[in-house]
């Protein structure tokens, strides 16, 4: 009788070693890799519109809204349309509320704030290709929902995918600049990504010139992933005018901080190219972003904050282009003066070497290399001098550090300071900052002379 | 199957695996957030020294109390000390503790796996599976607990170290800065948290009793705080450093979210959380192993006509209950809180109360045994 029981017992057993109550397999996921952010743009023309009224014709009203002067002008068309409609028959107007919806991305409601465009990967098929490797099949698809917050865009999202999407591989989010620029937004909507369990704190940022969810149908054509071009794009360092990657995790303490930084800018050159323009300045206390920094002016924040960037300076001399590469560049901040106006004393020391150079100039000669010397120093002045003032008198926002760096090393002078840094009394703006650049080149290349 | 041998003893060293296992509990996975609360940047790591500090003292004292009584269990030293009806109140409050303390920390276990893992797995399914392994453990002799605490050790202690060692280079400087800011006030307030998660060390009250010839107990204690000690000062900076003061105070569990920062390449390897919750179970396990044995053994103290057994099934339904009780994640928060404080006023009023009437009573002569 006994080993009867025990193999009743045994048999009882069984469905408690059935495992995981929550598996899921990996074909039944799709990762996400890329998502990005944006208003939702359609908000009066979201009612049943002619249907000689094209999708083009809709999408370029889409971008021209963004240009947020003309955004005043957009609600009396919307009315317009309207007043239109109300002269056809309902049967008509059906037909086109049918046709309207086949052109347009799926969207549901017309007073939603955001539009979350997603790019997800399927694995099965991701797989497959590597096998047969002939076609090239999209191994990615973009899905776009309108909703008022992320989490419940992407749950109407699933019901598009088909299958339960995943985040744990995201690696970029991108927010489009007329998003970044509304106050609050771009704080609020971070919140998901730090939040979810799932997301790691080292999904990078972006902040893209239009609408973003263009970008995620970039495809050059050495890559497979829209979201893994972006992300390589992002993570470059030979270039001076660009910032470090962004991560949510950076973010996180920027914002709890109250402080300002930039965020990497990208613009799109054609459907295969994305640009890395410059950073973005996001203004902690207006908590959104103010304006960008392009070229030469992002540069002088690369200079001052010597964060491992690499890149060239190009200089003029005797009439001459000269283009030396930044090796490396060490810069100290220090505070002279303690008492107001504070006094800040940056000291910029770079290492560089020539890399390109016209016309004939001997760079072994010593009166040559001081002239070379002083006319880089000259240069690299001039474009962290204009940074700051761009900075001071048109952004009035910090994100040179100094604000880091009296929280750093002057405590309890910060902590006096702190709420009037940027506004009430703006002692960032009213501060003086002068700049000490060093240059030693130290290459001469590999020729003295090309001519 | 005999489960329960009254001829046990272990050696003074088990002590200080046991110290040390039982005092790294779920608390250090929230400790950070506690102290960055109180204090400026980095300065949180002083208050851990301090709370260290008090913490050392306080388990060589209690240590060498129970040391004055060898072979003795709790209830009887307490009786000769401060009388047989105190001594019984104290008991039934440690009693009270312990379960309210194993309960917790199998609640906070569930409550993570919930949150990191398992989506739509019930609380009531982990803690059940959690709970039955806890009594089994409890069921087997105390050698084997023991056993257990010195087969995990190596375990806890590499997992601890990959986590100390493989978020390094995402240190930055500039979250450490400044240094020394924080007012008295702050540090104060943060040493109190701090010692909150040091209070594992109450279990050589009752563990010392086992040991044959307990000359080397007080050190082997202080040995086994020193493990937590070291341990607590460099994860808290390596917290600070990684994600700065004002995240880590954001964060609801800052030392997972640490581990979740390391991703080694490999398929195994990348998402390095999941291997680390592993060695979040087992600390959880030995915490709440204890707690539970502790509760037993106390209660066979008070009424020694009840079986062993008897007692585990009748304590198990409690502390499962309990765990259920908190309806959400505010009424653990404040649960952890309030219980803390408790705990530290009355290790602190026991160690008073048993070690003045130690010192006036004197240690007990042979003779009047």
């Amino acid at each position: 009788m006994i080993p009867y029981k025990k193999l009743i017992f045994l048999i009882c057993c069984l469905p408690l070693t059935a495992g995981c109550w929550d598996n899921l397999e990996v074909e039944d996921r799709s990762f996400v890799t890329g998502i990005a952010i944006d208003l939702a743009t359609n908000k009066d023309n979201n009612k049943p519109a002619p249907s000689e009224e094209s999708a083009a014709e809709r999408d370029s009203q889409g971008q021209q809204q963004q240009n947020s002067q003309q955004q005043s002008n957009q609600p009396s068309s919307g009315q317009e349309r309207i007043k239109q409609n109300q002269n056809e028959s309902s049967l008509q107007t059906d037909e086109r509320v049918l046709n309207y919806e086949k052109d347009e991305d799926y969207e549901q409601n017309d007073n939603n704030k955001f539009k979350l465009t997603q790019q997800l990967l399927n694995p099965s098929t991701f797989s497959s290709q590597q096998n047969t490797n002939n076609s090239n099949a999209t191994s990615f698809r973009n899905l776009s929902q309108t909703g008022d917050t992320i989490i419940e865009m992407n749950r109407d999202m699933i019901k598009q995918a088909g299958s339960r999407t995943n985040v744990t591989h995201l690696n970029i989010v991108l927010f489009s600049e007329a998003l970044a620029k509304e106050e609050y937004l771009f704080a609020d909507l971070m919140d998901i990504f730090l939040r979810e369990k799932e997301m790691l704190r080292s999904v990078k940022i972006a902040i893209t010139e239009d609408q973003s969810s263009d970008y995620l149908s970039i495809l050059p054509e050495n890559e497979k992933i829209p979201s893994k071009y972006l992300s390589k794009v992002l993570e470059n360092k030979s270039t001076l005018d660009i910032a470090q990657p962004l991560t949510v995790g950076n973010v996180q303490s920027y914002l709890l901080m109250n402080r300002s930084f930039i965020i990497p800018f990208i613009s799109q050159v054609n459907t295969t190219t994305v640009n890395y323009d410059g950073v973005s300045v996001y203004s902690g206390i207006k908590n959104k972003v103010v304006g960008n920094l392009i070229g030469d002016e992002a540069k002088g924040v690369n200079f001052i904050q010597s964060k491992n960037q690499t890149g060239t300076i190009n200089t003029k001399l005797d009439d001459h282009d000269v283009t030396f590469e930044i090796l490396n560049i060490q810069s100290k901040i220090s505070l002279k003066d303690k008492k107001m106006p504070l006094q800040f004393d940056i000291k910029i020391d770079v290492a560089s070497g020539v890399a390109e150079q016209y016309g004939h100039l001997d760079v072994m000669k010593e009166e040559n290399y001081q002239k070379l010397k002083s006319t880089l120093e000259k240069e690299i002045k001039e474009i962290t001098e204009h940074t700051i003032s761009i900075l001071q008198n048109e952004l009035y926002t910090d994100v040179i550090g100094l604000n880091t760096y009296l929280y750093e090393k002057h405590y309890p002078l910060w902590k006096s300071i702190k709420e009037e840094w940027e506004e009430g009394q703006h002692y960032f703006i009213k501060s003086d900052i002068q700049v000490d650049v060093n240059a030693t080149i130290e290459k001469p290349g590999n020729i003295i002379k090309s001519h | 199957m005999k489960l329960y041998k009254n001829n046990e003893s272990i050696q003074d060293k088990d002590i200080m695996f046991a110290v040390a296992s039982n005092t790294i509990s779920i608390t250090i996975l929230f400790l950070p957030r506690y102290i960055t609360e109180h204090t400026v940047s980095s300065d949180g790591w002083i208050a851990i020294l301090f709370g260290g500090l008090i913490a050392l003292l306080l388990g060589w004292i209690l240590a060498k109390i129970a040391v004055s009584f060898p072979n003795e269990p709790f209830l009887s030293f307490a009786s000769y000390l401060v009388s047989k009806p105190v001594a019984v109140i104290l008991c039934f409050i440690f009693v009270f503790q312990y379960i309210i303390i194993s309960s917790f920390q199998m609640r906070e276990m569930a409550t993570l796996s919930q949150e990191y893992f398992f989506d739509r797995t019930p609380l009531e399914v982990v803690c059940l599976a959690f709970i039955l392994v806890v009594i089994y453990a409890v069921s087997g002799s105390k050698m084997a607990i023991f056993k257990l605490n010195i087969l995990f050790f190596p375990f806890v202690v590499g997992g601890l170290t990959l986590l100390i060692i493989a978020p390094m280079w995402a240190i930055k400087l500039e979250n450490l800065l400044p240094v020394f800011q924080t007012d008295f006030k702050g540090l104060q307030s943060g040493t109190i948290s701090s010692l909150n998660a040091f209070l594992g060390f109450g279990i050589v009250l009752f563990y010392i009793s086992l040991i044959k010839k307990p000359e080397k107990a007080a050190k082997m204690t202080v040995l086994g705080i020193l493990f937590p000690f070291t341990f607590y000062i460099i994860i808290f900076i390596i917290c600070v450093g990684v994600f700065g003061n004002a995240t880590v105070k954001n964060l609801y569990y800052p030392v997972f979210e640490l581990s979740k920062i390391i991703s080694i390449p490999g398929i195994f390897f990348e998402r390095f959380d999941s291997i680390l919750f592993i060695i979040w179970t087992i600390i959880v396990f030995t915490t709440c192993l204890m707690a539970f044995d502790i509760a037993v053994m106390l209660i066979n103290q008070l009424i020694p006509k009840l079986a062993k057994q008897s007692i585990i099934f009748i304590l198990s339904p409690i502390i499962f209950f309990l765990a259920m009780l908190p309806k959400n994640f505010i009424q653990i928060n404040n649960i952890a809180k309030y219980m803390a404080y408790l705990e530290i006023v009355y290790i602190v009023f026991v160690i008073f109360l048993l070690g003045t009437m130690l010192l006036i009573r004197g240690r007990r002569t042979h003779d009047s045994l």
